[in-house]
C-alpha cells in the first residue's frame, strides 16, 4: 500500500505542477475554460447550472477557449468548482475586462452570451429500467444537472408546459416498442409493451402507436409554443416518422396485431415534421431499422472507434449565436459512435435546417438544428458518445472516465442554450 | 369432424404450391392449383387485388376452407375487415361448428376498432359450444392474439366454472396474470400445475426466472408459495420452489428453514443444507450459514458431508472476519477480542485437521492453520511446526510451495534475514515463473535492502518493475523510487540504512523500536529526502498502535514542514480520513480535503477527498 501511494504521488506531483496556478487575490472573476486545459468538461456544465439556479448570471464566452464561462466571483461558486473537480482561474477586474474586449472584438470570431436562468428540464423516459444506456440521462446525473423524468401520461396531461427543455433519446415514437422484436420473449420487452398497452387503454387508444402518435403531437405543439427539444439517437427520426404517419397505419402486424396500410407509403405528410421529408419507412418487423432517414452503420473500412469521426461546423458567433452554442467543443473533430440512428441522410433532411454536424465525405448529417414555430429542436445522431457500439445489455458508460469528452459535451450544450437571453438578431 | 377433410385439402393444396409433393397435387385438379399457386404468388408480392380477384373466383367454383382461410386473410392484409367478416357470415350459415368462425369474426371485428361486435362475437362462440373444453382454448386464443389478457383471463376462469373443473388451464391463466402484471394470481395458477405435476417445477422456475428481476415478481409469488407449503407441506417440488424464490429475495433465515424442511423431510442428510449454506456465506448472511452449518455437523456428524461442513464453516468464518475487518485491531470498543471470528475460523481448521488425517484436503487446511496463525495472531512458533509439516510430507503438492513462501517470511519476522534468503531463493528457483515465483524474487531484493545492501537490492528490484502483468511490479515501482532518492549523504547511505531497519522492525512489529529509529534518523539528518518518509511511517505505526491522535499530528505536519513532497497530499488525506473515521470531527474532516483539493489540485486523491466532502455534506452523490 504505501509503495503504492509513493508511486501514485509521484504521477501526482507531476499532473500538479502541470496545473496552473491562478492568482489568488483580488479576483473580480472567475474564468472556468472549457479548452484542453480543463480537468472535467462535463461537470463544468452542471456547476454553471448551479450558478444560475443561485441567480448567478454567468457569460457564456463563445469560441473563447473552448466555449469557456465567466462567473462573477463568489466564495461558493469557488467552493462548488473546486468540490466538483472543475478547472477554474480567477481573473482580476481588469483580466475580465480584456477577456470580455477580446471575446467581443469585431476581428475575433467570438461572442459573449449572457446565461440568465436555469432552464427547467424535464426528460422523457420510462420509468422501467430498460437494458441499455441512456446518454442524455447519464450526462445530465454526471454533471448534476437537476431534471425531472417524464413520460406518455405526463405529456398527454399537459406537464410540458412546466419545463423549458425536454430531452429524448433512444424512443419510439412509432409504436414499434424500438423495433426489438427478436427480445419479445424477454420481461423487459414484455414489461415495456404491456406498460405501453396499459397506458394506451386507459387513454383510449386501441393501438400503442396512436398512443406515441398523440404524445409525439403534443411534444410538437409543445415546440410551436415556444420549447426547446432535443433528441438523440432513434428518438429523432421516430419523432418524425410518427408525425408524417399521423393519417396512416405504418405498423407491422408484429408490432400492432393488424398489418401497414397498403396505401401507406403515399398518405406520409411530411409537413407535419420538424426535420426530415421524403423519406420512406421501413416495413420490415425484423429489421432493426425505423426509415431510410437513417444511413445505417459506417463503412466497414471506417467502422472503428479509432477511425470514425464526425467533424463541427464552425459558424459565425456574432451572426449565428444559437449554432455556434450548441457546437462548442474543444475539439473540431468528434469520435462517432453508432445507435439504432447513427447518421441522418442529407437528402432526407428538409431545407432549412441547419446541419451542425456531418460525417466528413458521406453525404450524411449527424447534429442538425431547427426551429419550428416559436420553438426549436435540435437531432444528435448515436447513442453512446463513449461507448462506439452499445449492445442491449452493455453496463451503462461511467462518465468519471469520460469528463472530457466532447461528445457528451454537445449534448450538454443544449442544456445551456435555453438560459441565453434572447437579443435581437444583427441585421 | 368437417375439420379433417378440410384440413386435407388445405394440406394438399399448400403441398401443390409449394410442389413438394406430386402424389399430392394430383388430388387437386391441377388448374385448380395453378389458379390457387399464381395468388398466392401475388399475395408473396403486395399485389393484394390481382390476389384477392383469383381467390374469389377460387372460391366460388369450390367453397372449400383453405380458398376460403385464404380469401380472409388476403382481406385482412388490405384491412377490408368488412368484406372479410361477410365471408365468415356467408359461411357461419352452413357450420354447424363455427366457434372457430365466430372466433375469428371476433377477431377481425376487434381489428376493424369494432371493440363490443367483437366481444359479442366472442360470446356468441362460447355459446356455439359452452361444454366443450376447446371451445374456451379456441376463443381464448383468438382474444389473446389482439393482447386483451384481462378478457382472455375472465373467459378462461368462466370456462372452469362452466365445465366445473377447477383444474383447468393453469398454464395459460398462469401466463395471462403474468402478462397482466398480476404475479399472486399467476403463482397461484403454477403451483396448482406443480401440484398436478411435480415435473412442471423447472419449467415454473424458469418463466418465473426470466421475470424475477421485475419489481414485485417474487414478493408476490413468495406470499403465495407460502400459502401452498402450509396447506400441502409434504410437497417437496412446493418447498424447493419457496427455498428458491427466498433466495431470489435475499430471505436468508426462511430459506434455511425451507431447506432444513426439505433436508428433513426428504431424508437428505444434511447434502440439502450444505449446499444452501454455501449460498448463504457467498451472499455474507454469515449468521445463517453458520446456522446451517452447525445443524449439519451437530445431526450430521457421522456422515461424509461432515467433514466438508466443517471446512466450509471455517472458511465462512474467515470470510466473515475479512468482512467485518478484523485484522485491523485486537479489540473491538467494548474491549473485547476483535478477532473472534478468525479465531473460529482456526478452531475449525484445527478441528478439521486433527479428525480428518486422511482427507485429501489436509495440506490446504494445514496451510490455512498456519497462515492465520502466522499472520493474523502472530504466533509464529506452532505456524511454523504446521508449516515445516507441510513441505515435509506433501513436498509435491501445491500447497507446499505456498508453505515454503510463508516459512520464508516467518523467517523475516523473526530476524532470521539469512534463512529467510536460503529459503526465498530455493523456492524461486524451482518455480522460476509464476506469482510466487516473482513474490519470493521480491523479498529476497527487501532482505538486501534491510540488510543495507542497496546495490543488490536495486539490480533484484529492476528487473521486477519490468515485470508489468505482475503483482508485485507496483511494490517495485515504489521501492525503486525510495532507493533513487534515499541514497547519501555519507557513501553508507546511513539514513536509508536506518530508515530500512526501522522498515524491517515494523515488518517483525517492534513498533516502539521502529519509531525510536525513525525518530533518530530525523533527528540525526533533518534535511534528508528521506525524512518525510519517516515521518509519514512514524505516523502509519501509530495508526497500527491504535494512537490516532499522534498520528493525525504527524499526517498533519508533514505538509506543513514538507509542502513539496510527494507524500503531502497523502499525508494530508489521511489526516483528514483520520478525523473522519477515528476521531469523529466531520468539520475538521472537510476543511482538510479542502485544503488538499486547494493546495494540491491535481492530487490523485483529489477525487476522492471530493467524494469525501460531499458525503459529509450530505450532498446526493
Amino acid at each position: 500500500m504505501f509503495d503504492d501511494l509513493r508511486t501514485a504521488s509521484l504521477v501526482a506531483m507531476i499532473a500538479a505542477l502541470s496545473m496552473a496556478i491562478a492568482p489568488s487575490s483580488q479576483a473580480q472573476d472567475i474564468l472556468v475554460p472549457m479548452d484542453a486545459v480543463q480537468a472535467d468538461h462535463l461537470k463544468a456544465y452542471g456547476v454553471t447550472y448551479w450558478a444560475l439556479t443561485k441567480g448567478i448570471e454567468v457569460d457564456w464566452l463563445l469560441n473563447y477557449r473552448g466555449g469557456s464561462f465567466l462567473i462573477p466571483y463568489d466564495n461558493a461558486v469557488e467552493q462548488e468548482l473546486r468540490v466538483r473537480g472543475v478547472s477554474f482561474e480567477r481573473t482580476s477586474g481588469a483580466q475580465s475586462a480584456a477577456i470580455i474586449q477580446d471575446v467581443e472584438s469585431e476581428s475575433n470570431n467570438t461572442a459573449v452570451v449572457k446565461l440568465e436562468k436555469a432552464p427547467r428540464v424535464a426528460v422523457y423516459a420510462p420509468e422501467q429500467t430498460l437494458p441499455w444506456d441512456d446518454a442524455v440521462l447519464l450526462a445530465l446525473t454526471f454533471a448534476e444537472v437537476p431534471h425531472e423524468l417524464i413520460y406518455d401520461e405526463d405529456v398527454l396531461d399537459g406537464k410540458l408546459a412546466e419545463y423549458d427543455w425536454l430531452h429524448l433519446h433512444h424512443e419510439d415514437f412509432t409504436g414499434q416498442y424500438g423495433k426489438f422484436y427478436t427480445f419479445r420473449s424477454l420481461p423487459w420487452y414484455i414489461e415495456q409493451q404491456r406498460q405501453a398497452e396499459a397506458t394506451a387503454r386507459s387513454r383510449g387508444f386501441q393501438k400503442v402507436s396512436q398512443l406515441k402518435l398523440a404524445v409525439a403531437q403534443t411534444i410538437r405543439r409543445y415546440v410551436a409554443d415556444g420549447g426547446f427539444l432535443f433528441a438523440m439517437c432513434s428518438g429523432t427520426d421516430t419523432f418524425d416518422i410518427a408525425l408524417a404517419a399521423a393519417d396512416t397505419d405504418i405498423v407491422p402486424q408484429e408490432y400492432d396485431g393488424d398489418p401497414i396500410d397498403t396505401d401507406a407509403l403515399s398518405q406520409l405528410d411530411f409537413d407535419q415534421t420538424f426535420a426530415f421529408h421524403n423519406f420512406r419507412p421501413i416495413f420490415n418487423a425484423n429489421e432493426y431499422e425505423h426509415a431510410n432517414i437513417d444511413a445505417g452503420l459506417p463503412p466497414a473500412q471506417i467502422r472503428n472507434p479509432a477511425t470514425d469521426y464526425f467533424t463541427l461546423f464552425e459558424f459565425s458567433a456574432k451572426w449565428d449565436p444559437v449554432p455556434t452554442m450548441l457546437t462548442q467543443n474543444h475539439v473540431s473533430s468528434v469520435k462517432g459512435f453508432i445507435g439504432q440512428t447513427t447518421n441522418f441522410r442529407k437528402e432526407t433532411v428538409k431545407p432549412g435546417v441547419v446541419v451542425l454536424a456531418e460525417a466528413p465525405g458521406r453525404n450524411e448529417v449527424r447534429y442538425l438544428h431547427g426551429t419550428f414555430a416559436q420553438g426549436t429542436f435540435t437531432y444528435y445522431g448515436g447513442h453512446d458518445p463513449e461507448d462506439y457500439q452499445h449492445y442491449v445489455g452493455d453496463p451503462p458508460t461511467d462518465l468519471n472516465l469520460h469528463k472530457n469528452s466532447p461528445g457528451y459535451r454537445l449534448i450538454l450544450n443544449n442544456i445551456l442554450f435555453p438560459a441565453a437571453r434572447k437579443k435581437k438578431q444583427k441585421t | 369432424m368437417r375439420f379433417v377433410p378440410r384440413f386435407l385439402f388445405a394440406l394438399c393444396l399448400t403441398l401443390a404450391v409449394g410442389s413438394i409433393q406430386p402424389v399430392a397435387v394430383a388430388q387437386t385438379p391441377p388448374e385448380e392449383a395453378a389458379r390457387f399457386q399464381l395468388a398466392d404468388t401475388y399475395l408473396r408480392s403486395g399485389q393484394f387485388d390481382r390476389a384477392i380477384a383469383i381467390l374469389e373466383g377460387l372460391y366460388r367454383d369450390n367453397p372449400e376452407y383453405a380458398y376460403f382461410s385464404k380469401l380472409v386473410s388476403a382481406f385482412e392484409s388490405t384491412k377490408r375487415y368488412a368484406d372479410a367478416i361477410a365471408l365468415i357470415d356467408a359461411r357461419l350459415e352452413s357450420d354447424p361448428n363455427p366457434v372457430t368462425l365466430w372466433s375469428e369474426r371476433a377477431r377481425l371485428l376487434y381489428l376493424d376498432q369494432r371493440p363490443d361486435e367483437a366481444t359479442s362475437a366472442w360470446e356468441n362462440a362460447v355459446a356455439a359450444a359452452p361444454d366443450q373444453e376447446m371451445t374456451y382454448r379456441l376463443v381464448y386464443q383468438s382474444i389473446a392474439g389482439v393482447r386483451e389478457f384481462e378478457k382472455a383471463s375472465a373467459l378462461l376462469v368462466r370456462g372452469r366454472s362452466t365445465l366445473g373443473d377447477s383444474s383447468l388451464f393453469h398454464q395459460e391463466l398462469g401466463y395471462l396474470y403474468g402478462m397482466l402484471s398480476e404475479h399472486g394470481k399467476a403463482m397461484e395458477e403454477y403451483l396448482a400445475l406443480i401440484a398436478k405435476d411435480e415435473r412442471q417445477l423447472s419449467n415454473v422456475k424458469s418463466r418465473l426466472g426470466r421475470a424475477a428481476g421485475q419489481p414485485g415478481v417474487v414478493s408476490a409469488s413468495v406470499e403465495v408459495v407460502e400459502r401452498g407449503v402450509k396447506s400441502n407441506p409434504l410437497n417437496r417440488s412446493f418447498r424447493e420452489l419457496l427455498g428458491w424464490l427466498y433466495l431470489e429475495a435475499g430471505l436468508y433465515p426462511p430459506a434455511l428453514e425451507t431447506y432444513r424442511a426439505i433436508d428433513r423431510l426428504e431424508s437428505e442428510n444434511g447434502r440439502v443444507l450444505f449446499t444452501f449454506a454455501g449460498q448463504a456465506s457467498a451472499a455474507k448472511a454469515f449468521d445463517v450459514a453458520l446456522e446451517a452449518y452447525t445443524e449439519i455437523l451437530d445431526k450430521h456428524g457421522t456422515r461424509p458431508i461432515a467433514s466438508e461442513a466443517l471446512r466450509g464453516k471455517a472458511e465462512m468464518h474467515r470470510r466473515w472476519a475479512n468482512a467485518m475487518n478484523e485484522a485491523r485491531e485486537a479489540v473491538d470498543k467494548n474491549g473485547n477480542s476483535a478477532r473472534q471470528h478468525f479465531q473460529l475460523a482456526l478452531e475449525s481448521f484445527e478441528e478439521y485437521a486433527s479428525r480428518y488425517p486422511s482427507s485429501p484436503n489436509l495440506p490446504y487446511v494445514l496451510l490455512d492453520v498456519a497462515q492465520l496463525n502466522q499472520d493474523v495472531f502472530f504466533r509464529f512458533a506452532p505456524a511454523k511446526g504446521t508449516l515445516e509439516t507441510v513441505v515435509a510430507r506433501y513436498p509435491n503438492h501445491a500447497a507446499a510451495d505456498r508453505a515454503a513462501f510463508q516459512l520464508g517470511l516467518l523467517h523475516l519476522s523473526e530476524g532470521r534475514l539469512d534463512d529467510a534468503r536460503i529459503q526465498f531463493s530455493r523456492l524461486e528457483q524451482r518455480l522460476r515463473t509464476g506469482d510466487l515465483a516473482e513474490q519470493a524474487r521480491y523479498e529476497i531484493a527487501m532482505i538486501h535492502f534491510y540488510l543495507g545492501e542497496f546495490d543488490a537490492a536495486d539490480a533484484l528490484i529492476a528487473a521486477l518493475k519490468e515485470n508489468t502483468s505482475n503483482d508485485t511490479a507496483n511494490d517495485a515501482i515504489g521501492m525503486r523510487v525510495l532507493l533513487f532518492e534515499g541514497r547519501g549523504p555519507d557513501s553508507l547511505s546511513t539514513p536509508m540504512l536506518q530508515f530500512a531497519h526501522a522498515r524491517l522492525l515494523t515488518r517483525q512489529r517492534q513498533f516502539e523500536s521502529a519509531l525510536e529509529t525513525l525518530r533518530q534518523m530525523r533527528a540525526g539528518y533533518a534535511g534528508h529526502a528521506l525524512v518525510d518518509d519517516a515521518l509519514f511511517e512514524e505516523a502509519e505505526i501509530l495508526v497500527e498502535l491504535g494512537e490516532y491522535e499522534s498520528a493525525f499530528q504527524l499526517f498533519a505536519e508533514l505538509p506543513l514542514r514538507h509542502p513539496t513532497s510527494f507524500l503531502a497530499d497523502q499525508s494530508l488525506f489521511r489526516a483528514a480520513a483520520l478525523q473522519e473515521d477515528q476521531l469523529g470531527n466531520p468539520e475538521k474532516a472537510i476543511e482538510l480535503f479542502n485544503r488538499l483539493m486547494t493546495e494540491y489540485p491535481g492530487s490523485l486523491l483529489a477525487g476522492e477527498a471530493r467524494m469525501r466532502i460531499r458525503m459529509l455534506r450530505g450532498d446526493n452523490v
